[in-house]
This record gives structure tokens, C-alpha cells and sequence, in this order.
């Protein structure tokens, strides 16, 4: 009789120690599977919002209709950009003080006016330079991208530089950059600059051909430029 | 709009007249004795330089090609022309409020300021210098 008490004792105790282990199971599951939502940090949304001068009206009337812009969009004078990008991709060093970080762009959006047009990512690139390039007294971060459109090829960049006096060297830790690596994202959307027109977002449509002058360049310092990590898939 | 800007610089200019000539009798203070103050004595005669009265002008750079700068500032009506001045040396004397300078190139920063001259080629106005670099 007392054998069969201690047994059902140690039954009832096994069960509550299968149930606590079962439970942590679950609780780890959970986890794992929440897990890529929540550290996916290495995926960061830029974006960016502002106004430009639009072009003169005989510009506009210039413009090919197959621009994926209207002329009314450009006649808005308003224009944004959405960058999704990968910053835990080491990229690739062009000189020692330059690198390029090429495929790590996952999305690209342009919008003028009422109109959006997605770049492709395979042409687009984020470059950091500390110094680099030939220029020791710049350091730059750019997120650009090109288009092939029918009436032309379509380059769009985020350009920021720290641009100091000349004879200044701002290579290594000097500077806000300390090196070529990718920076906080935060830099990537506002590197502080020593003269408020060095940042800026830059349109610019070359006519086929190799025409020096371009069919379309619009050019503007006023942005508002945030990001954050990416939450969303 | 025209007469209150006459009006402005008109006052500014009596203002700034005012001012010198109490400045200039501060300043030869010095000999009455008696007074508490500092009082600095000038020997000799002073040479009083006319009051010139600038008004502002708002600069306004903008990159409009790849290698072109539109310069644009604000219309000063007591302006008969502007001389617009790149890196301190003249670049063109205009009647218009702006001018595309193409003259630009890439790798360079280019300091510009605007000055308003009025018919009898006395300075009227100018403004700050503005600084732009073509990446």
C-alpha cells in the first residue's frame, strides 16, 4: 500500500518535471522563432523628405514622357527617397581609406511628386570615404543608385561630405569618420558637415548618347533625413 | 513697400548719423574736466568718413547642372545694378536678381557674394558671402 502511495508520488512529480521541461521547451520555441523579427538590426530603412527649385518650364516641356516622372511631378517641387540596406556586410576596400559596399542595398525608392519609381538594387551602391579618393581633407558617405530608362540613364544619390580646409588630413580617427567601414546609420542619414550645402540629394538624367549635358539634373540640400533599424519584413 | 524700405534707410542712416556725431563728441570728451566718466582727448583734427548704410542682401546658392551654380539674391530697389563676386574677384555686373555661373567645375568650392550699386555707383546693398562645393 505505502509502495503504491510513493509510486504515485513519484509519478505525480516526474509529471510536474516532464510539464516544467515542456513548458521552457515552448518558451525557447517561442523565442527562436520571434528571434528573427526582433534582431534583424542589421537591416536599416533610410528615408529621406524635402523640396527643390523645379526645373524652368521650358525644361519641363523638355522632358521625355517615359521619364516615369510627369511634368507635374517635377513642377511639385516635392520629392522623397527610401533606402532599405543591409550595414552588416563588411564591403569592399577600393583604396585604404575608400570602401564600397556594393549588394547590400535591398530596396531603393525615388518618389517625385505623385509619382515612385524603384531603382534597381544591383546598381546601386553606398560608398564611405575617409579621406579617401585623392581627397584626405573629405570624408563622404553616398547612397546611389542608377536606372537605364529609355530616355536615358538615371543616377540618384544621398551625398554627404565632411569637407574640410584644404591641407587638412582627416584620414583615421581624425574627423567624423574613423575609418571606411560603414558607419551608424545615423551618420549614414546625417554626417555632421562643415557647410550645410554638402549634403544633398542629386537627380540627374544623361541623354543616350554621351551628351555631356544632362536632359534632367535637380539638386537640393533641403531634406530631412532619418534612420532607424529595420522591424519589418 | 518701396517707400517704407526708403523710409527704414533713411532712418537708419539719421540713426547712424546721430550716433557718429555723439560718438565723435564722446570722444573729444576728454578736456572739460569735471565729468565722472572716461574721457579720451584727441589732439589733432579728425577725419570724419562718411556714413555708408548697407542693406542686406539674402543669398541664395543653388546647383542647378552638374557643373552650373544659379546665384540668386533679393531685389534691392535703390539698386541699379549688382556686381556679383566670386572668390572676392568680380564675376559679372548685372540688372537682374540672379545669374548662372557654368564656370564652375567639380572637386572646387566657389565663395560667392552679391552687391548693389545704385545709379551714381555708390554701394546700396550686399550681401553675406555664400560658399558651394561641386562634388
Amino acid at each position: 500500500m505505502e509502495t503504491g502511495i510513493r509510486q504515485l508520488q513519484r509519478w505525480s512529480t516526474q509529471r510536474l518535471k516532464a510539464a516544467s521541461f515542456l513548458c521552457t521547451a515552448l518558451l525557447v520555441l517561442t523565442a527562436t522563432i520571434a528571434m528573427p523579427r526582433t534582431s534583424n538590426a542589421a537591416e536599416i530603412k533610410l528615408s529621406g523628405s524635402g523640396t527643390f527649385k523645379p526645373p524652368k518650364a521650358e525644361q519641363l516641356a523638355a522632358l521625355p514622357a517615359d521619364l516615369g516622372f510627369s511634368q507635374s511631378d517635377f513642377a511639385s517641387g516635392n520629392w522623397s527617397f527610401a533606402v532599405r540596406y543591409d550595414d552588416s556586410i563588411p564591403g569592399a576596400e577600393s583604396d585604404p581609406y575608400t570602401r564600397r559596399f556594393n549588394g547590400v542595398v535591398r530596396s531603393f525608392q525615388l518618389t517625385i511628386g505623385s509619382s515612385t519609381l524603384d531603382l534597381p538594387v544591383d546598381q546601386a551602391v553606398i560608398v564611405v570615404s575617409d579621406g579617401g579618393e585623392g581627397y584626405p581633407d573629405r570624408e563622404s558617405v553616398r547612397v546611389e543608385a542608377n536606372a537605364l530608362t529609355p530616355s536615358g540613364l538615371l543616377r540618384l544619390r544621398w551625398f554627404q561630405a565632411n569637407q574640410q580646409p584644404k591641407g587638412t588630413d582627416l584620414r583615421g580617427a581624425v574627423g567624423v569618420l574613423p575609418s571606411g567601414a560603414m558607419p551608424p546609420y545615423l551618420k549614414v542619414a546625417n554626417l555632421p558637415t562643415l557647410n550645410p550645402f554638402d549634403r544633398f540629394l542629386e537627380l540627374r538624367v544623361d541623354r543616350p548618347g554621351g551628351d555631356p549635358r544632362p536632359l534632367l539634373y535637380v539638386s537640393s540640400s533641403k531634406l530631412t533625413v532619418t534612420a532607424s533599424p529595420a522591424t519589418a519584413p | 513697400m518701396t517707400s517704407k524700405l526708403t523710409f527704414t534707410r533713411l532712418f537708419l542712416l539719421r540713426s547712424a548719423v546721430a550716433a557718429f556725431a555723439l560718438g565723435g563728441l564722446a570722444g573729444c570728451g576728454g578736456g572739460g574736466g569735471g565729468g565722472g566718466g572716461l574721457g579720451v582727448g584727441v589732439v589733432g583734427s579728425v577725419q570724419q568718413q562718411p556714413v555708408v548704410v548697407v542693406a542686406p542682401l539674402t543669398l541664395v546658392l543653388t546647383r542647378v547642372g552638374p557643373e552650373a551654380v544659379e546665384v540668386e539674391w533679393t531685389d534691392d530697389p535703390l539698386a541699379a545694378s549688382f556686381l556679383v563676386l566670386r572668390d572676392g574677384f568680380a564675376l559679372a555686373t548685372v540688372t537682374s536678381v540672379s545669374l548662372i555661373d557654368t564656370s564652375v567645375f567639380f572637386n572646387n568650392t566657389y565663395c560667392y557674394r552679391v552687391e548693389g550699386y545704385d545709379v551714381a555707383g555708390q554701394l546700396v546693398s550686399a550681401s553675406s558671402t555664400g560658399c558651394i562645393s561641386i562634388f
